[in-house]
């Protein structure tokens, strides 16, 4: 009789800019011998099975648009595409010398960065003057639960400031390690 | 010599650059180029996919390297002749580095 497989839900919250903690959490968990399965499109929500311990290198890749001849190449290197969501990408491979990289110099950091500024850039800066219009003239008080519409809108771009100042921090970290 | 606005981006040559050129003499495709720099620099340089992908969609953007034919999604690429006049700059610059390093070397203590 086969035995019912161990499985696992877990949240983690982590930033664009900044994967290392996820990338170090989930090869903590394979050396638990919880290996993921799956992830939600938000990347946040992983699956995981029970199985041995592993060590096991992820990496969490950022890609603007899906490019099959990207999969291929990382697939060449041995990488396993674990789950793909919201142009993330996270990929794993299991090692035993020198810790395996998707990406293995600043500059493509900075670049990736870059990519997810403006994502960030183009999400809200737009639309900035709308907003703006709305406010000084009035015509968003005489919008129904327009006081939850301001609220979240105020949210949504102090969201989207503090992302864009926390990556241009993160790209003067990375061009002062560049030297 | 006057150098273009591109020269002037790609040079100094990062080394994942260079070794990505250099590799692009002979038409390879991304794993094939990570395989050459690997086995160039004996195990120093290892070429993350992810940063292979970017480079190669730069430099093919930049007209550095063209594809010369495709093979179950892979792309083969080579250099163009703007990467070969690039990769012979950078050649020259690192050339110039070592003579004067090595002429110079006799002062060190």
């Amino acid at each position: 009789m086969m035995s019912k497989q161990e499985t696992a839900t877990c949240w983690f919250g982590w930033w664009g800019w900044y994967t290392d903690k996820l990338e170090a959490w989930l090869e903590t968990k394979a050396l638990q011998g919880w290996h993921v399965t799956g992830a939600d499109q938000a990347v946040m929500r992983f699956r995981f099975e029970r199985g041995e311990s592993r060590r096991v290198r992820y990496c969490a890749d950022y890609q603007e648009k899906l490019d099959p001849h990207y999969l291929t190449l990382c697939q060449d290197a041995g990488w396993e595409l674990v789950s793909m969501g919201y142009s993330w990408y996270i990929w794993r491979m299991e090692y035993a010398g020198a810790r395996p990289e998707v990406i293995s110099d600043l500059d493509s950091l900075l670049d990736r960065n870059v990519r997810l500024r403006r994502l960030l850039a183009g999400a809200v800066l737009p639309g900035l003057p709308a907003i703006v219009l709305l406010l000084t003239s009035g015509a968003l008080q005489r919008l129904p639960f327009s006081k939850y519409l301001l609220g979240l809108v105020t949210v949504a771009v102090t969201f989207d400031l503090f992302c864009l100042i926390a990556i241009s921090r993160q790209n003067q970290m990375l061009r002062k390690r560049k030297g | 010599m006057e150098l273009s606005k591109q020269q002037r981006a790609y040079l100094p040559m990062s080394e994942s650059a260079y070794y990505i050129l250099l590799s692009l003499t002979e038409i390879r495709h991304g794993y094939g180029i990570m395989q050459h720099v690997e086995s160039l620099t004996t195990g120093r340089i290892r070429l993350g996919a992810g940063t292979l992908y970017g480079s190669l969609s730069r430099m093919e953007k930049d007209a550095l390297i063209g594809v010369v034919a495709e093979e179950e999604r892979r792309k083969l690429y080579r250099l163009t002749g703007a990467g070969q006049l690039l990769l012979r700059l950078e050649i020259s610059r690192l050339g110039e580095l070592y003579q004067n390093g090595t002429r110079l070397e006799a002062g060190l203590s």
